[in-house]
């Protein structure tokens, strides 16, 4: 991504540069011979009001690259440039104490396990209040506002006196997403908020989120690995590979015209729910990358079916091959990838 | 799928099986717990073709699991069946019986222990259940061949090795000495299929076995599961509650519903002929990739009911688009043949 594009005004946070790695350490003297390179040099800027999914199988640095952003873990190195409501524009990593109180207010997460998410020794009211607490609400004001927030995610507000235990999964999370609105964020990371819910609750709880951004003015960094709920939510995508950026555009763009071989290939993985799509994918053959021990060149080309020497020995940029759309591949500009629609072939 | 017409409970004979291998009839597994009592499986009927794959989908609490468990009789205490049939009609050249009633086995017996990772095997979603993490994976296989099986134990490796190579673990010789924890999630569990296939089971059970797995890996072990059951000539009954594995992977499908199957059909009738409203909703509701449609999705309402307080008559009625009250609450539905027996469904709209 090109740093010296202006810097547009319906920007929220734009991240540059963005590495995380993980010292590996061995023996007795626990001395470090090597990196895990969770997130290795990572750019995307996310807009006002939109939904950005970002996708990649396990091991990729979707998860990582969230919490880095919130700097809920510290990064490597890199910068996070935040449009606080507040304090203006900042960089994140560069916070003091008091200005990341500020900062936590107005960025929360949802996480994807309702069952670990919640302390099952706090009541409703305790865990949805506790953000309220922290920022000196508290009595009957914090009472009636975590009322509201319950009501506004579908739950009973006469429920606040029960514990997590009572509730099922779907309500769970409802929990917890009531829980990240309580400070009025503007922008919220839902972290495969509805990955380990039964399938007829992700639709509700899909639904809840779209609604609550409309209602609130919400900007969402949707981590996830559903290629068909990342397609359903979100307007612009990003396609991470083992630490890297490989892929950023408009959803359906990234659905229908991926530039990125891997992209095409993940496309082609998602079996369909139609027993008459002549379902052809493409099987990538190998494992995904080490990422304490990657390939030389692009991370991807041990895997990749259109491999030359070039991409074998130099990592690529990742580059603006057409407007709003980036690519981390040398032959971008040749290849012709199938899209999603391409795999169906209605009889 | 053909149904099976044991209507005085008696098993078929091996002429009018057929192309059956196992019937399930009437099923009810329940777990008397201080609570009350479960009824994790509450009546279920389903039929597997030989060497076709059987889908069985449903969320969570609707019994698809415990079924599968009960089939092998390996349903975990104090859960055990109380009622119902489950007749296995095995291959001609097996040495067992044409038809055997597994309900009348006891789990323990000789006959149950034949039967279980010989005929019918088992593969789970998280591999390392299935194997002990302080013994290497090759001799983990090689022990289930020499438990069913006259060889020594050379050449039980060799077998093994074979099979490790046929399932697609690179190096076999090699990772036969690894321990589970060295391998990859998707090594792993093509280490499980090996195991389970080592000795050609007619029916190969298979409870969520790419849910955990990323998609990748995952089209890589459905392909491999789909050549195997061609090569085998083996049933698969395949449990998951993703509507896409089970659309590419079945033959015939059953929809399960608080323990009770609901719907049965080929692949497409389910897909496109679906009747039941608990699947139409099912498939109403998620999203489907290439087409970005509208903004919101439709939902069913409510939740699955508290397992200890199943909603009396048809235990959907609480949530369905099209309850008629009076009805839907006051009798449970039975199943009935939609056009002919390979499609059936339990509902009272399609009752006369």
């Amino acid at each position: 991504m090109s740093n010296d594009k202006p810097e547009r005004d319906d920007v929220l946070i734009r991240v540059k540069g963005l590495k995380k790695h993980f010292p590996v350490q061995k023996g007795l003297f626990r001395r470090i011979v090597g990196y895990v390179k969770a997130v290795d040099g990572v750019d995307l800027y996310i807009k006002k009001g939109e939904t950005f999914g970002l996708v990649g199988e396990s091991g990729c640095g979707k998860t990582t690259t969230g919490r880095c952003i919130l700097r809920a873990i510290e990064p490597t190195a890199g910068d996070v440039l935040f449009q606080d409501q507040d304090m203006g524009l900042v960089d994140v990593t560069e916070l003091d104490r008091s200005e990341m109180r500020t900062f936590r207010r107005h960025t929360q997460m949802i996480f994807q396990d309702p069952y670990a998410s919640l302390n099952p020794r706090m009541t409703l009211l305790d865990i949805v209040g506790e953000p309220l607490r922290n920022y000196g609400i508290s009595g009957r004001e914090r009472v009636e506002r975590v009322a509201e927030l319950l009501s506004v995610v579908g739950l009973p507000p006469q429920y606040m006196r029960r514990y997590p235990h009572a509730f099922s999964g779907g309500q769970r999370q409802r929990i917890g997403i009531a829980r990240a609105l309580a400070l009025n964020p503007q922008f919220v990371v839902c972290d495969e908020p509805v990955s380990a819910l039964d399938v007829s609750i992700q639709a509700q709880t899909l639904n809840l989120l779209q609604d609550l951004q409309e209602q609130f003015d919400l900007t969402y960094l949707f981590v996830a690995h559903q290629l068909n709920v990342v397609e359903h939510i979100c307007d612009r995508v990003a396609v991470m590979y083992v630490g890297k950026l490989v892929e950023l555009a408009e959803t359906e763009t990234l659905f229908h015209a991926p530039l990125h071989p891997y992209t095409e290939a993940l496309m082609g993985s998602v079996p369909h729910p139609d027993p008459r799509a002549g379902f052809e994918g493409i099987i990538l053959e190998g494992e995904v990358a080490n990422p304490a021990n990657p390939p030389s060149g692009c991370y991807f080309h041990p895997r990749c079916r259109y491999a030359t020497e070039q991409c074998r020995e130099v990592e690529p940029e990742l580059r603006e091959v057409q407007p709003e759309h980036f690519c981390k591949c040398h032959r971008a500009e040749e290849l012709t990838l199938r899209g999603v629609a391409d795999y169906i072939a209605q009889v | 799928m053909p149904a099976s017409s044991n209507v005085n409970g008696a098993p078929l004979s091996a002429a009018e099986a057929g192309d059956i291998l196992m019937d399930v009839r009437g099923l009810r597994t329940v777990f008397p717990l201080r609570e009350g009592m479960v009824k994790a499986v509450d009546g279920a009927d389903l039929t597997i073709r030989r060497g076709k794959t059987l889908g069985v989908v449903g969320e969570s609490g609707c019994g698809k699991s415990v079924t599968a468990r009960s089939i092998m009789q390996i349903v975990d205490r104090p859960g055990r069946i109380v009622d119902g049939t489950i007749d296995l009609y095995p291959e001609p050249d097996s040495g067992l019986p044409d038809q055997v009633r597994i309900t009348d086995l006891k789990p323990m017996s000789p006959e149950m222990r034949r039967i279980r990772g010989n005929v019918i095997s088992m593969i789970f979603q998280e591999p390392m259940s299935a194997f002990s993490p302080v013994h290497t994976i090759g001799s983990q296989l090689a022990e289930s061949v020499l438990l069913h099986q006259d060889v020594t134990p050379a050449k039980a490796q060799d077998m093994v090795i074979e099979m490790m190579g046929h399932v697609g673990i690179s190096e076999p010789a090699r990772n036969y000495q690894a321990y589970p924890h060295e391998l990859s999630g998707g090594m792993r569990q093509r280490a499980m299929i090996a195991m389970a296939l080592m000795l050609r089971p007619s029916l190969l059970i298979a409870d969520e076995p790419t849910t955990a797995l990323d998609v990748t890996t995952e089209a890589h072990i459905l392909r491999l599961m789909r050549s195997l059951q061609q090569e085998l000539s083996m049933a698969i009954m395949f449990i998951t509650h993703d509507l896409g594995v089970i659309a590419s992977m079945s033959d015939d499908v059953a929809v399960m519903y608080l323990g009770k199957v609901v719907e049965t059909a080929s692949v497409d009738a389910i897909f496109h002929d679906a009747r039941h409203p608990y699947l139409r909703s099912l498939l109403r509701s998620i999203p489907r990739i290439g087409t970005k449609a509208s903004a919101r999705l439709e939902t069913i309402k409510g939740m699955v009911p508290d397992p200890f307080n199943i909603p009396p008559g048809c235990p959907f009625h609480p949530r369905c688009p099209q309850y008629m009250a009076g009805v839907c609450d006051t009798a449970t539905p039975t199943m009935i043949d939609i056009g002919d027996a390979s499609h059936r469904v339990a509902c009272h709209l399609y009752a006369n």
